[in-house]
């Protein structure tokens, strides 16, 4: 999906309407996503048209959780 | 009320040993007092115990009187370990409190199971009273059926001797600490007449110890039959024991005691190492555990994964010893909506706790301030409203809340002093719900990101209350 995404410390974050920041910087999403893929919008902040081509940019691999299988059995 | 109903109330309903237990050395209780909360403060800790006064939760004086060691209320050296004990001397609480300090005595109602009753032929009443409360031991039903290999497997660890009765007319034998008995129950020689319900024969196993009875295994593999997966055949437990207890009911693979029907743990309380001690009981109809403080340390790790829930009470759970409750609700099935209101006081993570399950409708959770890990909390969960009085101690959220678009119930959400990102994509949190959201958090730890896109109130909430705590709200 078209929008902004940023590496948070290997998550990917995205946003899709817009991005508020603590010092009152507002981000409309839709103003950038017309520029070149990887355009850096503000502050890591970064244009891609799909969150394949994002992960592929940040060298990020995303799994889903798995809820995981029974613990072994404890022994005394 | 069924019969099994006033049997149980009159294993739990212990109002009067409670009262035994708490003023037994010559003080009384009002009578009308209801089962709830009591404070027990304890004087002259440091030299010979002298006195105690018990208020009420509104610090109301309800008695007082001294404290002799010995009896049902007995005071160890040091002098600030105590011991709380029903008449019958099954331990119901345990603790330290310094010179002056406070015990807070939780005395709970009975446990109430409504809605299912053990088929009349399997006769439970019967079977269960051959173990009686003051004893150590375990009482078993088991299905046993013609012209099958009827296997299973028990393994008690506990001090002193034990003897085991299988039912099936092999007479009274020796049984042995940490030793497997594998048992291959003969159809022919159980006295029982045939239980249309099971379709075979009911095996009624009687365990006792002269000591305490430490360890509970009935999943392990019968070295007759072999390795098996799936659920050994237990269809019903009760269990007494004067000393904290690790169960052992599941196993990885799905291997599990898994056809248990009851479980009835009176007063019993778990043991630290104890963890998946629920796990995997898809069949799980009663869960009779009252009491205090019934579990310790990470026994609730798994605790009830993928297990029925629709006949467990977790009112008569505490929940305030236990370091973690990672994935303890996972997967629980039951088609019931259950909330949970609980104190977590020495809880560490959360991760997966509610996950996968529609079991829970509403969370809070209090005493949180030691929590770290959020991680899956409430992954695919049906729960729509969650609470939890300090996050300030959170590191991870990862996957907190995720769920498909459309597939997030979550319309209330407060994590107070919460200092980390969030993700609540989808949740269906109107901007009065974000509001209110935002207004817990804490100041951001540093660059922080709070995502709420698709969320119901993302475009009308007020953002400004998170940014101006230093939190990147993504839209």
């Amino acid at each position: 999906m078209k929008g902004l995404y940023k590496d948070e410390k290997g998550t990917l974050l995205f946003a899709q309407n817009t991005i508020n920041f603590p010092d009152g910087t507002k981000i409309e999403v839709k103003k950038y996503v017309k520029k070149k893929e990887g355009t850096d919008v503000h502050e890591g902040w970064l244009v891609f048209n799909t969150r394949e081509a994002a992960l592929k940019h940040f060298d990020i691999e995303e799994t889903v959780p798995i809820p995981l299988d029974i613990d072994p059995l404890r022994t005394l | 009320m069924s019969a099994l109903r006033r049997k149980l109330d009159n294993i739990f309903n212990k109002k009067e040993d409670i009262r035994l237990s708490i003023i037994g050395k010559g003080g009384t209780l009002p009578p009308s007092a209801p089962l709830s909360a009591y404070s027990l403060e304890i004087d002259g800790l440091s030299g010979n115990p002298s006195f105690w006064n018990l208020k009420d939760m509104s610090n109301n004086l309800l008695d007082t009187g001294s404290i002799p060691s010995g009896g049902t209320m007995d005071i160890i050296a040091p002098n600030a370990n105590y011991i709380v004990k029903y008449a019958n001397n099954t331990v119901i609480q345990t603790g330290v409190i310094l010179a002056g300090g406070t015990a807070t005595i939780i005395v709970t109602d009975p446990v109430v199971c409504e809605g299912w009753d053990p088929p009349i032929d399997w006769k439970w009443d019967d079977a269960s009273a051959l173990l009686l409360d003051s004893e150590n031991g375990v009482v078993l039903l088991h299905p046993v059926y013609e012209g099958m290999d009827n296997y299973a497997t028990i393994l008690c660890n506990f001090a002193g001797t034990g003897t085991i009765n299988l039912g099936d007319g092999s007479g009274v034998q020796a049984l042995t600490t940490g030793v497997k008995l594998n048992i291959l129950f003969d159809y022919d020689n159980i006295p029982t007449a045939f239980v249309p319900s099971i379709g075979g024969k009911m095996a009624v196993v009687l365990v006792k110890i002269t000591g305490s009875l430490t360890h509970l295994f009935l999943q392990e593999d019968n070295d007759i039959q072999g390795a098996f997966r799936g659920n050994s055949k237990w269809l019903a437990l009760k269990l007494r024991t004067n000393v904290h207890l690790a169960m052992f009911l599941s196993h990885q693979y799905g291997r599990s005691a898994g056809n248990l029907h009851i479980i009835d743990l009176g007063a019993c309380l778990l043991k630290a190492n104890g963890s998946n001690n629920f796990c995997n009981l898809k069949s799980l109809q009663y869960l009779l555990w009252g009491g205090f403080e019934n579990v310790i340390g990470d026994a609730s790790q798994r605790l009830f994964d993928t297990s029925n829930m629709s006949g467990v009470h977790l009112d008569t759970i505490s929940f305030s010893k236990m370091t973690s409750l990672y994935y303890a609700f996972n997967g629980a099935i039951g088609g019931v909506q259950l909330e949970f209101d609980k104190a977590i006081n020495e809880c560490l993570s959360l991760q997966g706790a509610w996950s996968d399950t529609s079991c829970f409708r509403k969370i809070k959770l209090t005493n949180t301030g030691k929590v770290t890990n959020l991680q899956e909390c409430l992954y695919l969960s049906g729960v729509e409203d969650f609470e939890m009085d300090d996050c300030s101690q959170v590191t991870t959220t990862a996957w907190f809340i995720y769920a498909p678009p459309g597939g997030n119930h979550t319309q209330r959400l407060i994590l107070n002093l919460l200092t980390v990102g969030i993700d609540i994509s989808h949740a269906k949190m109107d901007a009065l719900a974000l509001n209110n959201f935002f207004i817990g958090l804490g100041t951001a730890n540093g660059a922080q990101t709070i995502t709420i896109t698709g969320c119901t109130g993302a475009g009308t909430c007020d953002q400004t209350i998170a940014t101006a705590k230093g939190f990147t709200i993504v839209n």
